[in-house]
Order: C-alpha cells, then structure tokens, then sequence
C-alpha cells in the first residue's frame, strides 16, 4: 500500500485536526504523528487552539444571528445554507471587528447549550452504536409508532428522516433522559454497519447555524430549529457527517410548520 | 506579592488560560486568515464549504488555516512571559 507508508503532508495535518482527514489516512497519520512528538506538539497546540476558540466564542456564536435564511433561495443557489449561514456569521463577527464582537459577549462563561446538548448527544452514540441485540427500543420497522411515541415524550411533532439516499437504514429509537427533559434519540446504519445517531431535544435558545464538534472518536453537528435542538453524530468524517447533517435537516425544514418565517 | 507559576508556561489548557490570549491572537490575524479558522473551528464548516464561502480553492483554505494556526502559535509563544498563569 504505497498511499499507507506515504509521508505525512502539513496540510494532511490540519486535516487530520479538523476531521477532514479520509478514513484510510488516518490510522497512517495516528502512527506518524506517534514516532513525531514535535509534530503531535504541534497538532495538540492547535486542538488547544481551537478549544480556547471555542471556549471564548461558542456562546456567542449561538446567539440570534442576524442572518435568516431562506432556504428557498438558497437551494436554488448552489450554496448550502450552512455556508451561507455561517458567513453571515462571520461577516458580522469581522464588520464589528474583533473588539465589538469580544465586548457583545463578555460572559462567555457558562456551558452553553450547545456544549451540554453535544456532549450528552455523544454520549448517548457512544453507548448505544456499540449494541448488538439492544441498540433501540423501537425498531424502525415501526416508524409511525417511534414517531407517534417519541413526539408524545417530548410534546413536540418529530420529524424522523428517511436517510436511505444517503445510504442509511433507520434502525429505530429510544427515549432518552436529557438535561432538561425528555431527549429522543434515533439510530441509522450505513452498509459498513457504520452508525449514525440524530438526537432530539426541546430549547428555548434560538435558531443557530450548524456547529462541528468533534468528540472521542466521534463527531457532531449541533443545530437549533423553532424550539428543537438536533445533534448529529457519527464517525468523524466531516463530509459525510455533513451530508448527513444537510439531508436530515431538509427533511425536517420541510415538515416544519409554514409561516414561521 | 504574587507567585508566578513557571511549569505550565508553554500550555495554553483551560479556557481560563485562553480567553484573552486568542482574542488578541485572533485579532493579530490577516481577515481571510481569521475567517478561514473561525469557519472551520467555531462555524464547523467543512473545508470545501469554506472554500464556497471564501470564493478560493480548497487548497487556499488549507494554506490560509495553516497560516493561522502559525501565527497564533507564535502570537502566544512570543508572550509566553506574560501568559503565565499568576495565582
């Protein structure tokens, strides 16, 4: 395997920090960087910097965007909302220049719900994708009952996505005990057995953008729609999460309720 | 009198430790640069829908990220002797 004993590129780096790195490189990398501590240094310090980023920035980043997209034009385009979305973000992150920005949100200081909704959402993928015999309490072959059941729990109606154009299979759901009630949570699996997990969950924080967090072997996409959290989890393959991510998310936007916006 | 701690100098863990650090980092960065990073760490867009957002190759979101990341590094590097953490 010529592409296994390849070097290791700066820029295979980056990605491999940033969960862009493809599957059959990074076992490849994970053993480089373990024969190069000056290296593994360097990528600690940007995961490092990437956590102070975070750690200073998440709770504001998940405050009312000014930006409302319109899905619509938006999928006519040929940009994701995602994209879109988020350079709003930025572009109102630069307009106000570093120092407004750092004045608007002097209290960065408490977990947000982003930081609590993502890591009980992994939490919950960690435990559960591992199951063999138990990995539901509902399959999916019962889809209007998992439906009718899960949205009963939690007094809001769920939408559970058909996944299969993007190559998973609903394998069912659960209810889960969340932070702040009632959590549900649903199971996809790839034809690699790869699994896939979209977690539910009522807020009252306002509508937000996609947000990445990787996890321990996992990673998430984090957003808010009229009142309901969503966390999807994965391997940590940030393409494929997001399409994923963008596949669920059309499905539910276009069940959500019309004349919100 | 206050105690400087000198062996967690080179460390930037805890977001106690970072805050105003990588404000100033961040503020020391080049816009594309700057924009580039928070896309891909804070907005969790993948590289190429940075490159859409951006308007440039996949490689020149690569190379913008790495330049960042650099300069960040040597942001805080340079002042280490005012990072350190005083209790």
């Amino acid at each position: 395997m010529i592409d296994r004993d390849s070097p290791v590129t700066e820029h295979e780096l980056h990605a491999y920090v940033d969960g862009e790195i493809p599957a059959d490189r990074r076992d490849a990398v994970e053993a480089w960087l373990a024969s190069h501590p000056e290296h593994a240094a360097r990528v600690a310090h940007w995961r490092a910097q990437a956590d102070a980023i975070r750690a200073r920035y998440d709770a504001i980043a998940s405050e009312p965007v000014s930006v409302r997209f319109d899905l619509e034009k938006i999928t006519r385009a040929s940009r994701s909302w995602r994209a879109v979305a988020a350079a709003g973000v930025i572009a109102a992150f630069l307009a106000g220049g570093v120092v407004g920005w750092m004045a608007h949100g002097a209290s960065a200081a408490a977990p947000s719900r982003f930081d609590i909704f993502t890591a009980e959402a992994l939490g919950a993928h960690k435990v559960y994708v591992v199951e063999v015999r138990h990995p539901v309490e509902v399959p999916g072959a019962e889809r209007p009952h998992l439906v009718q059941w899960l949205s009963k729990r939690l007094d809001y109606e769920l939408r559970i996505p058909d996944l299969e154009r993007t190559g998973l299979k609903l394998v069912g759901g659960r209810l889960l005990p969340g932070p702040f009630g009632p959590a549900a949570f649903c199971m996809y699996e790839g034809p690699s057995g790869e699994r896939f997990t979209i977690y539910y969950a009522r807020t009252d924080s306002p509508q937000t953008a996609m947000h990445y967090r990787a996890g321990d072997g996992f990673a998430a996409l984090y957003w808010v729609e009229h009142g309901l959290a969503y966390v999807v989890s994965g391997p940590p393959e940030r393409e494929r999460l997001a399409s994923v991510a963008q596949a669920a998310y059309d499905q539910i936007d276009k069940a959500a309720p019309s004349g919100k916006q | 009198m206050q105690a400087i701690e000198d062996n967690d100098a080179p460390d930037m863990t805890g977001p106690e430790a970072g805050a105003r650090d990588i404000e100033r980092a961040l503020a020391s960065l080049a816009e594309d640069q700057r924009a580039a990073l928070l896309l891909v760490v804070l907005e969790g867009l993948t590289y190429r829908e940075v490159a859409e957002v951006q308007g440039v190759p996949i490689g020149t979101v690569m190379s913008r990220l790495a330049r960042a990341r650099m300069q960040i590094r040597a942001y805080l590097d340079g002042e280490r002797p005012t990072l350190r953490r005083v209790k």
